[in-house]
């Protein structure tokens, strides 16, 4: 399988529909055109894994309406580096679950891969990943999210993630009352 | 996300996206999420997040049933549950905060000294246990007392404490000379050692 170039350069690359490509092209929902590998797609995205067998994969950019340009392009991204870096097999499910198997802990390049990201493009790129099906990728960018919220109080969450309290006083000490044993250190 | 480009909030993320972040925390971090915001707690509450800090072997299969008041009924060590096919000698709860399993071996799984003949012991029922009975030492020339639990029915990544939970009754005699002395092995390797004189021994050891 011939991985291309991919990131986001792809537009430039892209060539007619040839028979039997090896890859897809995709198009955000502000028209911008981005190549990746098929046997990419299709494993790690059940959604265009399911466009690809039914035939639903516009040779001129498939329509993600609902994706932003620069999410698509670290879906991409991802996809690309994923199928360089990991012997395929392995993270292959048949469909999203958000399933009770044990998590599997992010490789050090996944983990790479969503620490550069700002707090925005982070959320973006769950979004992206819940739309399109991509278990794995859901996985890497909501452990990152947890990570963000571990050991921290209410008050440093919000700090975190720029949240405004939009509970009166009153709900507040109910909920501090009702999880009283959350709120002790240790 | 698409079109606008006013900034993504965590909390504007689909309710499934943040629960699933959530679910990768802990039990306490999740209570603590619910008191961050409304759209946090909807999150936080629901039954993805509270499925997953279940152990394993309670994870429901295809129906889930099981959710935040499953967990916390799980926490409550006062109506632990026995170990299946432990003969009601073995109960175990959950760490509320962490959600770790939690184990307590009834006197009659430990092995007692009985080197002084039948008369060591005395099986007798104790008010405060929640076992039919406890073992009264009567007489010994030498107490080593052993409890034995498989260390794959433990959580992983956690860190445990073992306590021998003793009373000492009026006019006792003979415990304070020489220091008590607590060993916790895994797998044959000893891997803690405690002296100590005081009531209470403990000993701890990362799994």
């Amino acid at each position: 399988m011939e991985v291309d170039k991919g990131k986001g350069e792809a537009e430039e690359t892209r060539k007619v529909a040839e028979a039997d490509r090896d890859t897809v092209t995709l198009k955000s929902s502000d028209g911008k055109l981005f190549e990746v590998s098929k046997e990419a797609a299709a494993r790690l995205s059940t959604v265009l894994a399911g466009m690809i067998a039914g035939g639903s994969i516009d040779d001129n950019g498939t329509d993600l309406k609902q994706i932003g340009s620069e999410a698509l392009e670290n879906v991409v991204d991802y996809c690309n580096k994923h199928a360089n870096s990991i012997p395929s097999a392995a993270l292959i499910s048949s469909s999203i679950s958000f399933n009770t198997a044990p998590f599997k802990e992010p490789e050090e390049w996944e983990r790479k891969f969503v620490d550069r990201l700002s707090h925005d493009a982070l959320f973006d790129l769950v979004e992206a990943a819940n739309f399109l099906g991509m278990e794995r990728l859901l996985d890497v960018t909501c452990h990152k999210i947890s990570e963000m919220m571990k050991g921290k109080s209410p008050d440093q969450i919000r700090e975190v993630f720029n949240i405004k309290n939009d509970y009166t006083k009153e709900e507040l000490e109910e909920i501090r009352q009702e999880l009283a044993w959350a709120f002790y250190d240790d | 996300m698409a079109g606008n480009r006013e900034l993504t909030q965590v909390g504007d993320l689909p309710e499934v996206c943040l629960a699933h972040a959530i679910a990768l925390t802990s039990p306490r971090d999740a209570c603590r999420c619910a008191a961050v915001s409304p759209a946090f707690r909807a999150a936080a509450d629901s039954d993805h997040v509270w499925r997953r800090f279940l152990p394993p072997v309670l994870q429901p299969g295809p129906k889930p049933a099981a959710g935040k008041d499953a967990y916390l009924r799980l926490c409550d060590a006062g109506a632990a549950v026995p170990v299946d096919g432990g003969n009601g000698m073995r109960v175990w709860w959950l760490d509320k905060a962490s959600g770790a399993k939690c184990y307590m071996l009834s006197a009659r799984a430990l092995s007692l000294p009985w080197d002084d003949g039948e008369f060591s012991w005395r099986w007798t029922p104790h008010p405060l246990s929640r076992f039919r009975d406890v073992a009264e030492l009567i007489e010994c020339t030498s107490l080593d007392i052993y409890g034995r639990l498989p260390a794959a029915e433990l959580t992983p990544a956690t860190s445990y404490a073992a306590y021998l939970v003793y009373g000492v009754a009026e006019g006792h005699r003979g415990m304070s000379y020489p220091d008590q002395e607590t060993t916790v092995a895994l797998g044959g390797a000893r891997a803690a050692t405690a002296h100590c004189r005081g009531r209470r021994v403990s000993a701890r050891q990362l799994i």
